[in-house]
């Protein structure tokens, strides 16, 4: 039996309150915002799960990894050493709070893991309710 | 699959993201930086590769590691940039959260020291001899990264930064070989590019038809 908008509203509510409960309330807003664009609790869910993946999966340090890649194909350095890193330097003011003045991009594995766990969520869900259209029987009439 | 399942399926993924003891990746980059420094770290990997797609060498200037900043500023040729090669010529570099001299500040003749006189560009690409606050006759390419919704109010700024580059002109040869552009409805003959996260961004490429401003719609993946 497919899932009703109802459901979709649902499980939509349940992401939410799982987000609140596991402490990563920051990706919620971003995430909202993106559901926001989509009329449909079925998109809306979709988009949210997209977005909270994307952040997720940023936060994790997986973009990250490939970013480095990406930027070792086109970049190269005087001594020919490969690109190893991508460092944010602070401000002034950030560099007080944070007791530092260069960082590095994060990585989490547990995050990467539930992104990676929502997007194949999200992946069934598209499924659901995007079915993929059948083959036609050549011998139909 | 019923909404149990579903419902099952969410709080397991939640459940084993607890049980591992993650409260929060615990970083000291909140996420608002990171992931804007990431989606620009991500657009200057696209941009690097349009750019050596078309025959130009980029060379890190210093060390191994790409830095990008916290807040924009003047160019300073201290930190890593890429350096922008035609053949063997340094014809251009390409910088990272830098402030440009405004049009308007230019044209008055005084040095830009208040804030209305520079404005920023995520990724600038501009003459290997601008120094300072480049001039917009020294900007090649501005680029603005913006990993969010796309609103009403990010076309007035970028229209407001098109203003301050350059005067709406009947179309001028851009000072590259093909990409982004080889005509620019703009004099100094910069190009302009917003790249977003966001699917909305492409909504309003209609003012940048005609002021020269270019509009992407880049997914972070």
């Amino acid at each position: 039996m497919p899932l009703s908008q109802d459901d979709y509203l649902s499980l939509l509510h349940l992401v939410r309150r799982r987000v609140a409960e596991s402490n990563l309330l920051r990706y919620e807003e971003s995430a909202v915002m993106s559901a926001l664009e989509a009329a449909q609790p079925s998109q809306q869910l979709l988009a949210y799960l997209d977005r909270l993946t994307q952040l997720a999966a940023a936060a994790s340090g997986e973009q990250r990894e490939r970013i480095i890649s990406s930027l070792r194909e086109s970049i190269s350095t005087r001594d020919g050493e490969e690109i190893s890193a991508i460092q944010i330097e602070l401000t002034d003011a950030q560099a007080a709070i944070y007791g530092t003045r260069v960082i590095g991009l994060p990585d989490d594995p547990g995050l990467r893991s539930l992104a990676n766990d929502l997007a194949a969520i999200r992946d069934d869900l598209a499924r659901e309710i995007e079915p993929p259209t059948p083959q036609r029987n050549p011998r139909a009439r | 699959m019923n909404v149990a399942d579903y419902q099952a399926r969410i709080a397991t993924a939640f459940d084993n993201y607890l049980d591992g003891g993650h409260q929060g990746h615990g970083s000291l980059v909140s996420d608002d930086i990171a992931g804007g420094k990431l989606y620009e770290a991500f657009v200057l990997a696209h941009v690097a590769g349009r750019l050596t797609a078309d025959g130009y060498r980029l060379v890190l200037s210093v060390g191994s590691e790409v830095l990008l900043k916290g807040a924009a500023g003047p160019i300073n040729p201290a930190y890593p940039y890429l350096k922008m090669f035609d053949g063997a010529k340094h014809v251009a570099n390409v910088w990272t959260d830098v402030e440009f001299t405004a049009l308007s500040c230019q044209r008055t003749g005084i040095k830009p020291s208040r804030p209305g006189h520079f404005h920023e560009l995520d990724i600038l690409v501009c003459d290997a001899e601008a120094r300072r606050r480049p001039t917009p006759d020294q900007i090649w390419v501005g680029i603005e990264c913006k990993h969010r919704k796309y609103g009403k109010s990010m076309l007035r700024e970028i229209l407001g930064v098109r203003r301050e580059l350059s005067l709406l002109h009947s179309p001028l040869r851009s000072r590259l070989r093909s990409w982004p552009a080889m005509l620019v409805p703009a004099h100094p003959p910069s190009c302009l590019l917003v790249y977003s996260s966001s699917p909305k961004v492409t909504d309003y490429d209609g003012p940048g038809q005609t002021f020269g401003i270019q509009f992407h719609h880049l997914a972070l993946v």
